[in-house]
């Protein structure tokens, strides 16, 4: 493996398959920012086969596995190699898209030692109505660094890293200075839940929705989800990704008014482990 | 075939005015996740298979860069 140590070298990697000109298939799509922080902490390498790059971005235990291709075929030929070359590395490959666009990479991968880890849904909720309530209650405030670092805790006791992919501390503490992580605390240090967002133009995402599983059922996911809400009153739709099995959780994103889309990540892993 | 094109991103995302003149990825109005669905329906709209070399973000910012993909990869 080969550390990357500019974007420039990913955007060589990708014009020499393009070069080929046989076809260009991937996992991988190219987000300059994120790119950068991964290669100011070393945290992704590369691996070149015959018609395929590997991106390896690296994770405590585990490595994300993004590839770059000229088609299905030839990328089955070099999967094969290139696990061959690292037999006790556990790889987690993200395959998005709807499930007869992906069930014969699934399939090839599955035939190479991989499982399907769990899937996500997409879901998308469509403003019909636009609210102007104002959700700055007192318990609600908007992530400070401090703050910052207890939902990066947070995240790593309670999330599951291989389905998740849970944010660099890096990356949290951008989004404190962004306004971008909302929390809530009854005594205004203690976080007994949060919420993490972006907004894009005309969309916002809902990247992460937590409450402590000490103070459920106390309406505070509710009121995070209406500060949501008001955050992104200007944006049309807006977007969340969750576990497919999940069905309580889909059962409430469906009460505030998220339905699903056919678009899926199906999250494979070379280990026979299942998302509880 | 602007007008097909309109028609297709509407049923795509019907919440979205695509006859505005703004950059829709840059506006939020398609993601990379929304480019993957929009070539499959514009490949069985127009009988093409776009090449995977050209589905990158810009080819999709506006009506007319769709229209000069579809053109490069043969639909008329």
């Amino acid at each position: 493996m080969k550390s990357v140590s500019s974007p420039d070298i990913i955007l060589g990697l990708i014009q020499k398959i393009k070069q080929y000109r046989k076809g260009y298939y991937t996992n991988f799509f190219l987000d300059i920012p994120k790119i950068q922080l991964w290669i100011s902490l070393q945290l992704i390498e590369y691996e070149e086969m015959e018609e395929t790059v590997f991106l390896l971005r690296k994770n405590s235990g585990f490595i994300n596995l993004f590839f770059i291709t000229t088609g299905i075929s030839e990328f089955s030929g070099d999967i094969d190699h290139f696990l061959k070359k690292y037999p006790d590395k556990i790889f987690v490959i993200d395959l998005v898209g709807s499930f007869s666009q992906m069930s014969d990479i699934q399939n090839m991968l599955q035939d190479r030692g991989f499982y399907n880890y769990t899937t996500l849904v997409r879901m998308n909720k469509i403003n019909s109505d636009h609210t102007n309530d104002d959700y700055k209650l007192k318990s609600l405030s908007y992530a400070d660094k401090l703050k910052g670092f207890q939902v990066f805790t947070m995240l790593r006791d309670y999330f599951d890293p291989y389905a998740e992919q849970l944010p660099l501390i890096e990356e949290i503490y951008k989004w404190t200075g962004d306004s971008r992580i909302i929390t809530y605390s009854d005594d205004l240090q203690t976080i007994q839940g949060f919420l993490i967002f972006d907004l894009t133009g005309q969309t916002s995402y809902l990247r992460y929705w937590f409450v402590h599983p000490e103070h459920r059922e106390k309406k505070i996911g509710s009121t995070l989800i209406r500060s949501f809400f008001y955050e992104s009153r200007d944006t049309k739709r807006k977007l969340f990704w969750v576990i497919e099995s999940n069905e309580n959780a889909i059962k409430r994103y469906e009460h505030y008014g998220f339905k699903r889309e056919e678009l899926f990540d199906y999250v494979m892993i070379n280990k026979n482990m299942k998302y509880e | 075939m602007n007008e097909k094109i309109i028609s297709i991103l509407t049923e795509l995302r019907p919440e979205f005015d695509f006859t505005e003149p703004v950059n829709f990825i840059e506006s939020g109005m398609l993601d990379s996740f929304d480019v993957f669905n929009l070539v499959t329906s514009l490949d069985k709209e127009f009988g093409i298979s776009i090449d995977g070399m050209d589905v990158l973000a810009e080819n999709f910012s506006s009506v007319e860069k769709i229209v000069s993909l579809l053109h490069k990869n043969g639909a008329y």
